[in-house]
């Protein structure tokens, strides 16, 4: 038989890269409303991301709804923890998927239109991508689980 | 019930100390960049004024800012402004030269191009005129058809266009921003825009009245 991963420890490496991309998040928002103005780097092309006009929706800055999707997920991840209701992982990929999709659009937008490169842009992409792959999967032993 | 307490209770302690070292990180950068106590002294002769330089002000001012420069770059769009008004400003008026030196990054696709107008135009004695049309209209030329826009610029000033095609081929034009961009690797330059003041590296304050007294208090 097929070892299968637990779901606890899927939930724990879900809610350190949930903790992980809410600092990520928080820092580029306060970034954002301290008003800095970073320079630009030889290694990081600056944060020319972050001065764009793609970096805020109205008034509402992107980093702001990063900080926003992964509260929810670490509210979903500890909800789980407290409950243990497999309805939470049916939930998920109903906020992942599309967080997923958005941090593609800004990915394109950031390489394809602004052309440069930031690097806090990047990390917050990778861990909202890996989150995405850890709900699909949790979603998925909620089937097998069931079906058995 | 104690159990759950302390589960969300612990989540929201490890988001509230998250945040607030987050907020401190990112709090703890613009400080760093307006200190002068913190600037380093560099002895070379690269940062002497040279005959060929770009400047503005006074060639024999007692302040030498010399600054190595992006046009691609957003900050060095603000910087540059900044340098501009000061340049003009009545109390620092004939004691401060600015020297305008190339640093165009690797990662930015445009900014060798741009470098290279403005050293065409600087043939034709439109050096610090293409500097800032290509400063304020950045937007435009960053997002595509960036060539046209250069074009049109020049246009704007009514340069020779015929001689600057001939200039843009000038391999001595590329050479001049490609050693530029040396001196400024070897002064440690690794972000742009770079400032070096009297021979010092200095961060400058990225607020003009700040900036101001930081140059009035080299008089």
């Amino acid at each position: 038989m097929k070892k299968r991963v637990s779901p606890f420890v899927l939930v724990i490496i879900f809610l350190g890269l949930a903790f992980f991309g809410f600092a990520d998040a928080v820092y580029l928002t306060a970034s954002h409303f301290m008003d800095s103005l970073p320079v630009c780097t030889v290694i990081q092309g600056c944060d020319i991301v972050a001065m764009s006009e793609y970096s805020t929706i109205g008034p509402i800055p992107v980093s702001l709804l990063g900080v926003l999707f992964y509260t929810s997920m670490l509210f979903f991840g500890f909800v789980w923890i407290d409950i243990r209701k497999t309805a939470i992982f049916r939930l998920l990929p109903w906020v992942t998927i599309p967080a997923f999709l958005f941090s593609l659009l800004l990915l394109y937008l950031m390489h394809f239109v602004i052309e440069a490169l930031c690097i806090y842009c990047i990390l917050s992409a990778i861990t909202t991508t890996l989150i995405m792959l850890i709900s699909l999967y949790l979603r998925g032993l909620t089937r097998t689980l069931s079906s058995s | 019930m104690k159990k759950r307490f302390a589960l969300y209770g612990g989540m929201l302690a490890a988001m509230t100390l998250i945040a607030f070292v987050m907020v401190l990180f990112a709090k703890h950068e613009p400080e760093k960049k307006t200190e002068r106590t913190e600037s380093k002294s560099v002895v070379s002769d690269i940062l002497q004024p040279r005959p060929d330089d770009w400047f503005k002000g006074n060639p024999d001012a007692d302040v030498v800012v010399i600054k190595y420069s992006d046009f691609q770059c957003p900050a060095c769009r603000f910087y540059g402004a900044m340098d501009n008004l000061l340049s003009r400003d009545e109390e620092l008026g004939q004691d401060v030269l600015f020297i305008f030196r190339h640093f165009p990054l690797r990662s930015f696709r445009h900014a060798q191009r741009a470098a290279l107008y403005t050293e065409a135009a600087g043939l034709q004695g439109h050096f610090w005129n293409m500097h800032d049309l290509l400063y304020v209209n950045q937007q435009q030329w960053v997002r595509g058809e960036t060539e046209e826009v250069f074009q049109q610029l020049a246009e704007l000033l009514e340069l020779d266009m015929d001689q600057l095609e001939k200039d843009l081929e000038n391999p001595y034009l590329l050479e001049r921003i490609e050693s530029d961009y040396e001196d400024g690797s070897e002064l440690g330059v690794n972000a742009v825009p770079y400032y070096f003041i009297n021979g010092e590296s200095v961060e400058i304050p990225n607020d003009l009245d700040k900036y101001r007294e930081l140059l009035l208090s080299y008089l």
